[in-house]
């Protein structure tokens, strides 16, 4: 049964508790975790303690607007689909000021509204239907194939640190990961250089998110400030993203899993040869993560399995 | 839900969105009016998102190539920021303005807000259109909110086995932003002119349907929508 955590917040105690009792009966065949507050502070607290899957809300509320409150669940967890659940006619509120989301909208008007707000949350639960980037086709098979492999170990990590290695070396980069983009994130299992300090980060900021979707496999910017994908990502070039080249770390069933990556701080091409080069690096990377796995299941069974969680 | 069809494509899955990308923008904007209707059923709702084309223009295009068109379940978003007199037989036709294309907030709003009343008055599935999406890209600074935007719209088409087509002037992005669209698309169409001055189109991403350029006219999409 799929799971998905559901903020409400509104002022409204008794529509609150309506809403609660009318998506667990619509929803009855999802896991739901509710969660309902009145404020923008104490809906910060919930947002800051738990993956939130979708955000209701009032658009006025004691302490703020529902856009600011939608503004900072996705500062936070840019995935999180949102609905604008109010009283407010769609022509009452300005939304030309700087920096307003995207967002679903449902006005509190007639009598089947909440079955309505039901049939919306379902949509954003059940489709990636606010995200700020493309996914691969059938994500959840390869998100499922992540979990069948042993990401965590330590020996791993230090293979994968020496492919790193090999890959800076020999394009001559200061910076090299071998990375997993999960659901929500980008997470380092190999790094080199300035790669070492890196925290995971959210889907919608890594370049890789990209490369996953290539049909060949092989992905390069040449210089990110003239990438319509990324020309607006400032925190790039703060890493020491400059240009970029990436290759799929790919399951024997087909599905890319991550990357393998180089980075510079300098505009610069790759050849047709660097491509094969670093797709054949990436290659050896999926092999000692196959590897790795399939000792790690031998060698500590209780273990072994586990996947990888985050 | 079941499948549609609509020249030239011969099966299309409910809840699928697609490109369509080709010629100049005027024939681009007839060419997506076109494929949109001819995919549709009397019961169905539209929604139009127009950019460039007023909406009373959009409605006259619609009805002179399209007989069976079906005003009183049509919706549309006009973008333009052109405000003119609508005739007396289309203004019941529910329209809503805004003045700035850039403001994907207020567009999404207003796209939910249509799509909700179709969805009051049972008329659905919800066929929609973006004409054009071109216009769009150039005015939002930041593409993923784009993809954002058309990454909701994508989710009630497919929640409610509709249909989405986004109309996009292939030259007038890089390719970046081109391919991102077609990442976010289930397929497309591409439409060209040939050395001849005929018309030809080639399927995208599609299953079970006819590979490589196939030459067509407009007419062939009215007469299926007559029929």
């Amino acid at each position: 049964m799929p799971e998905a955590v559901i903020l409400y917040v509104d002022p409204d105690t008794t529509l609150r508790d309506q809403v609660h009792e009318e998506l667990q009966k619509r929803l009855s065949d999802i896991d739901l975790d509710f969660e309902a507050c009145e404020t923008v502070t104490e809906a910060t607290s919930v947002v800051d303690s738990k993956y939130i899957d979708c955000l209701i809300t009032e658009y006025e509320l004691a302490d703020g607007s529902g856009f600011e409150l939608i503004r900072m669940a996705r500062n936070r967890r840019p995935d999180v689909g949102t609905v604008l659940f109010t009283t407010v006619g769609n022509d009452a509120f300005s939304t030309t000021e700087e920096e307003v989301p995207v967002t679903e909208y449902l006005e509190k008007a007639s009598t089947d509204t909440i079955a309505r707000l039901a049939r919306l949350v379902r949509t954003l639960v059940m489709l990636p239907s606010q995200r700020s980037y493309p996914l691969p086709e059938h994500d959840e098979e390869r998100l499922a194939a992540i979990n069948s492999y042993d990401i965590e170990s330590d020996d791993l990590h230090r293979s994968l640190d020496r492919i790193t290695d090999l890959a800076a070396h020999h394009f001559a980069v200061p910076t090299a990961s071998v990375n997993i983009i999960d659901e929500h994130r980008q997470c380092f299992i190999g790094s080199h250089g300035r790669a070492k300090s890196w925290d995971p980060t959210p889907r919608e900021e890594a370049i890789c998110t990209f490369t996953i979707l290539e049909d060949d496999g092989v992905m390069v910017v040449q210089d990110v400030t003239k990438d319509s994908r990324f020309e607006t990502q400032s925190e790039l070039e703060d890493l020491g993203i400059r240009a970029y080249m990436g290759a799929t770390l790919d399951t024997s069933s087909g599905f890319s899993i991550g990357t393998l990556c180089i980075y510079d701080e300098e505009p610069r091409s790759f050849s047709r040869a660097d491509r094969t080069y670093l797709r054949t690096l990436a290659d050896v990377a999926m092999e000692l993560i196959v590897f790795h796995s399939h000792v790690d299941q031998k060698e500590t069974p209780s273990i072994g399995g586990q996947g990888y969680h985050t | 839900m079941t499948s549609r069809s609509s020249f030239p494509l011969e099966s299309i899955a409910p809840g699928q969105t697609l490109f369509v990308t080709g010629p100049s923008p005027k024939e681009l904007a007839e060419l997506s009016l076109a494929f949109v209707l001819a995919a549709s059923e009397s019961s169905d709702g539209l929604v139009f998102i127009t950019t460039d084309l007023h909406s009373q223009g959009l409605l006259d295009l619609c009805k002179r190539n399209h007989p069976s068109f079906n005003s009183l379940a049509t919706k549309i978003i006009d973008c333009t920021g052109q405000h003119r007199d609508y005739n007396s037989n289309d203004r019941n036709v529910e329209v809503e303005h805004l003045s700035d294309v850039g403001d994907l907030t207020a567009l999404g709003i207003k796209f939910s807000v249509l799509y909700e009343h179709l969805i009051i008055e049972e008329s659905t599935p919800v066929l929609s259109g973006i004409i054009s999406l071109t216009t769009i890209l150039e005015q939002v600074e930041d593409l993923r909110n784009v993809v954002r935007f058309l990454q909701m719209s994508d989710g009630r088409i497919k929640a409610t086995g509709g249909l989405g087509i986004y109309s996009i002037d292939h030259s007038a992005h890089d390719d970046e932003t081109i391919s991102t669209v077609k990442q976010i698309c289930d397929g497309g169409i591409e439409v060209r002119t040939n050395g001849e001055g005929d018309r030809e189109l080639r399927v995208h991403g599609l299953p079970e349907q006819t590979g490589g350029w196939t030459p067509f006219s407009m007419s062939e999409l009215s007469k299926l929508d007559s029929g």
